[in-house]
């Protein structure tokens, strides 16, 4: 047994320092990429854990959305439109995870988000039924998880709680997201942030997918999955680092690239480590007020951006 | 832009002129705006791994005689929850083509509201409209066929629009559409033949898209048809991509 499943398998003496001991095992020791089916229960447990999502009659609520039956129209149309072309040209992700599954959990989403509306709470952060992105949000955690119910516990975390201000229904969050990728750049590597300017070429245009979804847009998947296992220990506002890694690691082909624009259309194969290895290092570069917007911008759609 | 090098021998370079013209694209989720931009720039026609979340951003050199003209094309999700980026497609466009799906009927609707959205925001563009997926078009039903084809002459009309059917499966009309765009821009004459014949793959512009008869007749042709026109009153410039021989 390795040191993290050992960890997880005892109740915490104390959560908060069993926590961040499992945060650290993340950082050093990592989870494998495996197809082995313990190994992806591993890695659902630890993102259950870390976001200490309760899994709790989980299966029974999934089957109660399911009796529920396909949305309206307008939305099962529109989820329908977006499964088939999830990660379409990822053979080995088709392979594991059905197009049926993630239609299924979709539609349980917008019932679900549906209901909760009904049950205002003043100052709730209003998550639409189906945005463009869900479907590529919730794919690695179909692809991670042992069982469709965990999955989907998981991503109405993910999607209520962890980042729901970029799930409204004009992705205002994701919008601040592309502001923040803007400055972090421009602290980072100047140079590359004026090169990308002057050629149009601003967050929201290069940015938006990534942003959005988690970077799970960008390829590989197993190497997505290692990303997140670190996002989920030290929290998604640094995918927007994250991003900046993506670019400062193509910096020098954008420089001498003829056209760097259509180089930005879809980042090239990553190396999660190394991502993250530059990620991290960008940390002590960014003044601790714009730190603070990079993780309250994911909960707090009012947040001023200078 | 060249400047004469004094160490040239006999001949001075020539001097190359070089022209940034933007293009937008938009119309309804899975229409092809991406397959389409994506077969012109770079002549491939592939899935892609996910749907388009946001704006695709190309950018594509061609060379008429002693121009450089290149072409930055930007194309815009189809859903709605990306409206708030619909200025970055419209807004310093020279051309914005609309798209629609030949076999769905209800995307070529929904082209007066981005028609309006778009309009509102840009309204010196020169409009195009393209009806994608002609390869599946010509396995339906003759009176569908029929029906589709008079109805986007209609909204071409309307619109002040040239009228382009294409395929990017199967390379129909795609050089076009961009061809007569240039040609709209600076007034070119182009001898592509128009394409009339319902059943054929439409090539209709010659007398739709000209800056002068867009704007000297916009009002009325907007008024009759009854495309909602935006509030703010429309101020009749034309498109100043720098060059305008």
């Amino acid at each position: 047994m390795t040191s993290i499943e050992d960890l997880i398998s005892n109740p915490p003496l104390l959560l908060h320092s069993s926590l961040s001991q499992l945060r650290y095992l993340i950082l050093s020791e990592g989870l494998p990429i495996s197809e082995d089916k313990q190994q992806q229960r591993t890695r659902c447990y630890v993102w259950t854990v870390l976001s200490q999502t309760s899994m709790e009659a989980s299966t029974q609520r999934y089957l109660a959305l399911l009796k529920l039956g396909p949305p309206s129209t307008t939305i099962y149309q529109k989820i329908k439109n977006d499964t088939s072309r999830t990660f379409q040209t990822d053979p080995n992700f088709r392979n594991r995870v059905s197009e049926d599954a993630l239609i299924r959990c979709l539609s349980c989403f917008a019932w679900q988000t549906q209901q909760r509306r009904q049950k205002t709470r003043f100052g709730r952060i209003p998550v639409s039924t189906y945005v463009q992105g869900m479907n590529v949000l919730l794919a690695p955690l179909l692809y991670s998880c042992p069982s469709e119910p965990m999955a989907y516990q998981l991503f109405t975390k993910l999607c209520y709680e962890m980042i729901p201000t970029y799930l409204t229904k004009n992705l205002n969050g994701a919008q601040n997201g592309a502001k923040l990728l803007d400055i972090s750049l421009r602290i980072i590597d100047p140079k590359l942030s004026k090169f990308l300017s002057d050629n149009l070429l601003t967050a929201e245009i290069y940015g938006m997918p990534s942003i959005l979804t988690l970077s799970s847009c960008n390829k590989p998947l197993d190497q997505v999955i290692k990303l997140w296992d670190f996002m989920f220990a030290y929290g998604f506002h640094m995918n927007i680092l994250f991003v900046v890694a993506f670019l400062v690691k193509m910096r020098s082909k954008v420089f001498k690239s003829d056209s760097p624009v259509n180089l930005l259309r879809q980042f090239p194969d990553f190396d999660a480590d190394e991502i993250i290895r530059l990620g991290v290092g960008f940390i002590a570069k960014i003044p601790a007020q714009i730190y603070d917007l990079l993780v309250d911008h994911l909960t707090d759609p009012d947040i001023y951006i200078p | 832009m060249a400047t004469p090098s004094t160490g040239a021998n006999n001949s001075i370079p020539a001097v190359r002129n070089q022209v940034e013209v933007q293009v937008g694209l938009v119309g309804d989720a899975q229409v092809g705006k991406t397959s389409l931009m994506v077969k012109y720039v770079q002549n491939i026609y592939d899935k892609e791994y996910t749907q388009t979340l946001g704006v695709n951003f190309l950018k594509r050199k061609v060379s008429i005689r002693s121009t450089d003209i290149i072409f930055s094309i930007m194309d815009l999700g189809g859903q709605r929850e990306f409206i708030n980026m619909l200025p970055i497609a419209t807004v310093g466009s020279s051309v914005i083509i609309f798209l629609f799906d030949l076999t769905r009927p209800e995307t070529l609707s929904s082209i007066k509201e981005w028609y309006r959205q778009a309009y509102g925001l840009n309204d010196s563009a020169i409009p195009i409209l393209v009806g994608t997926k002609y390869d599946l078009l010509i396995d339906l039903d003759p009176e569908y066929q029929e029906q589709i084809s008079r109805t986007s002459m209609k909204y071409a009309q309307v619109m002040n629009a040239p009228l382009i059917f294409c395929s990017t499966a199967k390379s129909i009309n795609i050089q076009k559409i961009f061809k007569i765009a240039l040609a709209k821009i600076f007034n070119l004459t182009l001898t592509i033949p128009e394409i009339n014949e319902i059943g054929d793959p439409l090539l209709i512009y010659k007398h739709l898209g000209g800056q002068q008869h867009r704007h000297h007749n916009k009002s009325q042709d907007r008024k009759s048809h009854n495309i909602r026109k935006p509030s703010s009153s429309p101020s009749s410039k034309a498109p100043s991509p720098g060059v305008n021989t």
